[in-house]
């Protein structure tokens, strides 16, 4: 029983980045600004929140740092696509390759390695219920809250028309700009605590490159949700628990005496998230699905306004 | 993932891809210079000035606009004077 409690509970942090990423990917997509930079604003927020976090030796302040080092990120990505009006892909990848340079040049500088240093007691271990960390709880309080507002409050109205139909919120006299800007900078709020729960949650510091295309997989799943926040949090709990699945699957042995009944190798269940989620990726948004489940994009997503 | 940054860089022409290709090739092995030359500073600043590249491309209609309206201005004031 204990054992599957504690893969739940796995499985759950696991899910957790994956959910904040991918909640922030639905406030940025679904008013209309194409954001591959989640893996980005993750890697920032994450760096920003452990060096932080290490100097001040408090938690609460390095998670705060996360949420400005996500929000600083999304907002040069918000000025290149909805200010400047450039292409939004090409700003997403200029946006995840600063990401990936900027943290270590400023580690070497700062420590003299290539990486944030280890934190002792400053990483949040406030175990509230059973061991979990208060942020894990706060992914679900965020996609409560987002749901809330997709569903039944005016600001969500006012995300969904700058995405579908950004003519129609023009007319009725909303900045869809400003729209577009809160939608981007809520984007980048929610990956900067992805990344601070990656890098003072869940693991003891940073490293380099240490979101290893979580934002990716954030991506596919909000397309795999439908581009909803319940969608999008469901698709990353499910990617969650694919990942703890693997992480208990290594080294079992094969079953029925496949092969001799050697082990799989470590490397052949490493690549199960990715292959599940390459697969669900081309069942959800492919042509033969059934009708409701077709995922669309928003109709505006991507054309600058 | 250079190489992403190589093909958005050539936007489609194949010439412009041989110069792109090594433009990031040049940064690449200076950085691995950099390594070896100071202390303080480590490759990664590369993978810094290609964001910065890439910035600028994304920033390109931008700022061709904008040349053309300080042209389309300097044009006005010629034909008044």
């Amino acid at each position: 029983m204990t054992a599957f409690v504690s893969f739940i509970l796995t499985a759950l942090r696991l899910s957790t980045p994956l959910s904040y990423a991918a909640l922030g990917g639905y406030c940025s997509e679904r008013s209309g600004t194409i954001n591959i930079a989640l893996e980005g604003m993750m890697l920032m927020g994450s760096f920003t929140a452990a060096v932080v976090a290490q100097k001040t030796h408090c938690a609460a302040y390095g998670v705060l740092a996360g949420i400005g080092g996500g929000m600083a990120l999304a907002a040069l990505h918000g000025f290149l696509c909805i200010t400047l009006r450039s292409d939004q892909i090409i700003s997403g990848m200029a946006v995840n390759f600063l990401a990936m340079g900027l943290p270590p040049v400023i580690s070497k500088a700062l420590y003299d390695m290539s990486g944030g240093t280890p934190m002792l007691q400053t990483s949040e271990r406030v175990a509230s219920w059973f061991g979990v960390s208060p942020l894990v709880a706060g992914a679900f309080v965020a996609a409560a809250l987002l749901i809330f507002i997709h569903r039944s409050s005016r600001l969500g109205q006012y995300l969904r028309f700058a995405g579908e139909h950004p003519d129609a919120l023009q007319s009725q006299g909303v900045s869809v700009r400003r729209v577009r800007w809160l939608g981007v900078l809520l984007a980048g709020v929610l990956c900067g605590l992805a990344g601070s729960y990656l890098s003072i949650d869940h693991g003891g510091g940073f490293a380099r490159n240490m979101t290893a295309g979580r934002g990716y997989i954030a991506l596919a799943a909000l397309i795999i949700g439908c581009w909803t926040p319940h969608g999008a949090l469901i698709a990353a709990l499910a990617f969650g628990l694919i990942d703890a699945s693997q992480i208990l699957l290594q080294g079992t042995t094969l079953p029925f005496g496949l092969f001799g009944g050697q082990t799989v190798p470590v490397q052949w269940i490493q690549m199960l998230p990715y292959i599940a989620t390459l697969a669900i990726l081309a069942g959800a948004a492919g042509g033969k699905t059934s009708r409701r489940f077709r995922a669309r994009p928003p109709k505006a997503l991507g054309t600058p306004f | 993932f250079t190489g992403l940054g190589i093909a958005l860089l050539a936007r489609g022409s194949i010439p412009g891809l041989v110069f792109a290709a090594l433009l990031f090739g040049a940064l690449h092995k200076g950085a691995l210079d950099l390594d070896l030359e100071t202390e303080k500073v480590t490759r990664d600043l590369s993978a810094v000035i290609q964001a910065l590249i890439l910035v600028a491309l994304a920033a390109q209609p931008a700022i061709a606009g904008a040349f053309d309206r300080v042209a389309a201005r300097f044009a006005k004031k010629k034909e008044r004077a």
